[in-house]
């Protein structure tokens, strides 16, 4: 929300109030505060004389706790992987119960099935949480106002709560929530079905952009992640893996590694060798002196070519060629390769595992499968094992996986005492979760106009699964792409096709980014401009227009990008912005940088040297519009990444009048 | 194993370590400087950034034996409460995401203002390029160095 939608939202709640201000003050409706205090409020306020009881503490349900002293502890349920759920949900709970934004903290939840689904995936943090939150901010508010009301001896009904106080419209008496935490912890809380909610126009924290509270720790280096955690009597791991996928550990030698200072133990676990020590550095130097003898079995013969030659030959048809379409045809071969996820910080897990219980901290997308596996590795029932949740230094969609902490409890079983389990680079690139390679057959008739035939085949049988916003990138790029050959075909502009084919909830974004870029203006050689649109999940549309210069040796510099998106609800602005602009750079590294390869069942990649990501200096200029449709919030973490791919694909061909339809895009494709 | 003295945002240890250890580890698990991160292990990423004396380095490529040789600073050292012009501007421009690079985003950056008090957009570039942040936090790391720029208070 900009400060003019602000301003006219506030504008509305005062004519509303003032046209019904008395059927108003007669309802029994804490969502009508805002009006009320609006008009109604007399001044100065008078404060009640009421003295806090700092001890007392007021838990009305999982997710907030208010204590005697005025504070205010949200509980987040889900992981934040970066996209900023802490702050996103203590801002929902917050608006709806009426706090003081500065009296908020927020706690981190365990694993804990009482919370219902605790994942981070699909977008899904904000949407699935927002009803929840706002109950559980109704259900505090409401026994807040009702102890606030008693103390003042006046009707609920005539009370509200706003910056953490309880106050009469009618008088302006007020108590703070400190006050009446007392009492309010001895009344009946309402029943779901009694709740009232603020409406949406008396949000005041939710649509804007107030700081982030993990922020502060962030700049100074105090935020502990996972990676940073010392447990005292800890002991550091590292695990040696088959270097081809579902390999088998034959047979290891481990004496010169246990001549290596520091190193511990050497021990198979999990299917490969864990050597164990006093430090990350020196069990990192046991690893490299470990002599492994692996039967490389079935993928030893791996090849990125051939798995290209199979997917084709699923879905292409025998005998086709390009440019040999029938009148009336247009038919194409799309490709999207192999990719890894390499969250910054790299994968890690902490485990300590007793007599009869186990605690874990494990920066995990599901901790519901994190715990689960503890469980079954330890063979300790649920109830005993704590499972805690660091801050995760990105997910991207490899933490939806929990093999590093099956490998971590796995270890740590084996010790009386505390192990880390650290994942090098090598490891995170070497053993990832891949993004599966795929072959896409695209066809469409040219008599009607409408959405192309995609026929896809994944390679899937290496361990390959969810990378951010998942299959909506290989298809947005071949239907966008692809959308743009049937207009070269049909003479059409692409942006006409686009008003012609998407949906609705589309329409307004793609006459957004068109405006805003001039769309047809003429551009200078070299230069192109593309337009793509996307909705992931089919929840949240995004369009983007890219333009890109190419040089004459074939380097494209991504020159600048416009985003709209449709959020539904943007509960704080800049971090919707935030995540556009992390999509996209997430989708321009795919396109500019390189793929993960296999030679021989063996990734070539190993680090960032070869396998290089998007730098500040090829970072194009962004801009995002958000254009609210309203409602609820629909999630905002994947769908920046699926348009940026066709948009700039799209705008290559613009410039040059090359269609490549595979990425990332190599000097070679403009020969 | 050696016994080695350094000096870590103004205060001297004494560390013993194998004379190769890299900086990175010798902070992160014998001083507990958390701050500093691991990401790549091979001077490609920078999220372990720190500098020695006034140049920034990458302290997984810096040998405790090198590393003892001048006076470090860590993200922890910057300043005393968070207060760097460059921490204000990140905290402004609502730069992190993860922020698990951001410590060594800030401490690339206090170096190279240091050395650049009036740098360009296109320099800001060039010297921060070599750090990278997946979550792709770049426009508004470029926009947080160009506020300080702005501000004068790169020195």
């Amino acid at each position: 929300m900009n400060p003019q939608t602000s301003k006219n939202r506030r504008d509305f709640i005062k004519v509303s109030a003032l046209a019904g201000g008395g059927m108003v003050l007669s309802m029994a409706l804490a969502s009508c505060a805002d009006e009320v205090e609006e008009t109604l409020l007399p001044t100065p306020l008078s404060e009640s004389t009421a003295t806090p009881n700092p001890d007392a503490i007021l838990e009305p349900g999982l997710f907030v706790k208010i204590e005697g002293t005025g504070l205010v502890t949200v509980t987040i349920h889900k992981p934040d992987i970066g996209q900023g759920v802490r702050t996103a949900f203590a801002m929902i709970l917050a608006d709806e119960l009426g706090a003081d934004w500065g009296s908020i903290r927020v706690e981190q939840a365990d694993a804990d099935g009482r919370y219902g689904d605790q994942q981070t995936g699909g977008s899904g943090g904000v949407s699935d949480s927002y009803t929840l939150l706002r109950q559980a901010g109704a259900t505090a508010r409401m026994v807040l106002i009702a102890a606030g009301s008693q103390k003042l001896g006046v009707p609920a009904a005539e009370c509200f709560a706003k910056d953490g106080s309880i106050i009469h419209a009618g008088s302006g008496e007020q108590l703070s929530f400190a006050d009446v935490v007392d009492l309010a912890a001895t009344l009946p809380l309402p029943g779901t079905d009694e709740l009232q909610f603020k409406r949406p126009e008396a949000f005041s924290l939710v649509g804007t952009s107030p700081p982030l509270l993990e922020h502060q720790e962030m700049v100074t280096g105090r935020m502990a992640y996972a990676s940073d955690l010392h447990v005292p009597e800890m002991l550091y791991a590292v695990l040696a893996r088959s270097p081809v996928p579902h390999g088998e550990l034959v047979s290891f030698d481990a004496s010169e590694a246990e001549l290596v200072e520091g190193v511990i133990a050497v021990l198979p676990a999990a299917g490969g060798v864990a050597v164990v020590g006093e430090s990350s550095w020196a069990v990192m130097q046991g690893r490299k002196a470990l002599d492994i003898v692996w039967d490389d079995g079935f993928f030893s013969g791996l090849n990125t070519e051939d798995v290209r030659e199979e997917m084709a030959g699923r879905v292409v048809p025998e005998g086709w060629q390009p440019g040999q379409d029938a009148p009336g045809e247009l038919s194409a071969v799309y490709e999207f390769p192999f990719f890894a996820h390499a969250t910054q910080e790299p994968l890690c897990c902490v485990v300590h595992v007793q007599q009869d219980h186990c605690e874990v901290w494990a920066p995990t997308q599901i901790p519901a499968d994190a715990a689960a596996i503890v469980a079954t590795i330890t063979g300790l029932a649920r109830e005993n094992i704590d499972l805690h949740i660091p801050m995760i230094g990105g997910g991207l969609g490899r933490r939806l996986y929990q093999d590093f902490v099956l490998e971590a409890v796995t270890v740590a079983k084996e010790f009386d005492v505390p192990v880390k389990l650290i994942w090098t680079r090598e490891d995170d690139v070497q053993h990832d979760v891949y993004h599966p390679y795929s072959v896409h057959y695209v066809s469409a008739g040219l008599e009607r106009l409408r959405f192309p035939r995609i026929r896809t085949a994944r390679y899937e049988r290496i361990p390959t699964g969810a990378w951010r916003a998942v299959t909506n990138i290989p298809e947005a790029f071949v239907r966008e792409c692809f959308l743009d050959e049937m207009a070269v075909a049909l003479d059409l502009d692409p942006l006409d096709i686009r008003r012609e084919l998407h949906r609705q909830n589309m329409l307004p974004l793609i006459e957004k980014v068109a405006q805003e870029t001039n769309w047809g203006s003429p551009l200078p050689a070299g230069r192109g401009r593309g337009i793509a649109c996307h909705s992931t999940w089919d929840v949240t549309p995004v369009a983007q227009v890219a333009e890109v210069s190419v040089s004459p040796a074939g380097e494209v510099k991504v020159e600048s990008v416009v985003c709209a998106i449709d959020p539904g609800l943007a509960v704080h602005p800049e971090m919707v912005k935030a995540q556009m602009e992390g999509g996209i750079v997430f989708g321009l590294s795919a396109v500019l940088g390189k793929a993960i390869s296999f030679e021989n069942g063996r990734v070539k990649q190993s680090n960032f040297h070869d396998y290089p990501l998007l730098r500040m200096d090829q970072m194009p200029e962004v801009e995002v519009h958000i254009v609210e449709s309203g409602g609820l919030p629909t999630g905002v973490g994947e769908m920046g990444v699926p348009p940026i791919v066709p948009a700039v694909m799209n705008a290559i061909f613009d410039a040059t009048g090359l269609r490549i339809r595979q990425i990332p895009v190599k000097p070679g494709d403009f020969m | 194993m050696a016994v080695f003295q350094i000096e870590v945002n103004g205060t001297f240890y004494e560390v013993t370590a194998q004379p190769e250890t890299p900086l990175l580890w010798v902070l992160r698990e014998n001083l507990g400087l958390t701050g500093t991160k691991y990401s790549c292990g091979i001077g490609q990423c920078g999220s372990c950034t720190v500098h020695l004396d006034d140049r920034a380095v990458r302290s997984c490529t810096v040998t405790i034996e090198d590393a003892s040789q001048g006076a470090i600073t860590t993200i922890e050292g910057l300043s005393s409460n968070g207060d760097h012009p460059l921490q204000r501007a990140w905290l402004d421009g609502q730069v992190p995401q993860c922020g698990y690079c951001q410590p060594g985003q800030l401490m690339q950056a206090a170096a190279f203002l240091k050395a650049n008090p009036v740098a360009t957009r296109a320099e800001i570039a060039q010297a921060m390029k070599v750090i990278l942040c997946r979550c792709g936090t770049y426009q508004r790391i470029l926009h947080a160095v160009e506020a300080v720029v702005a501000q004068g208070g790169g020195a």
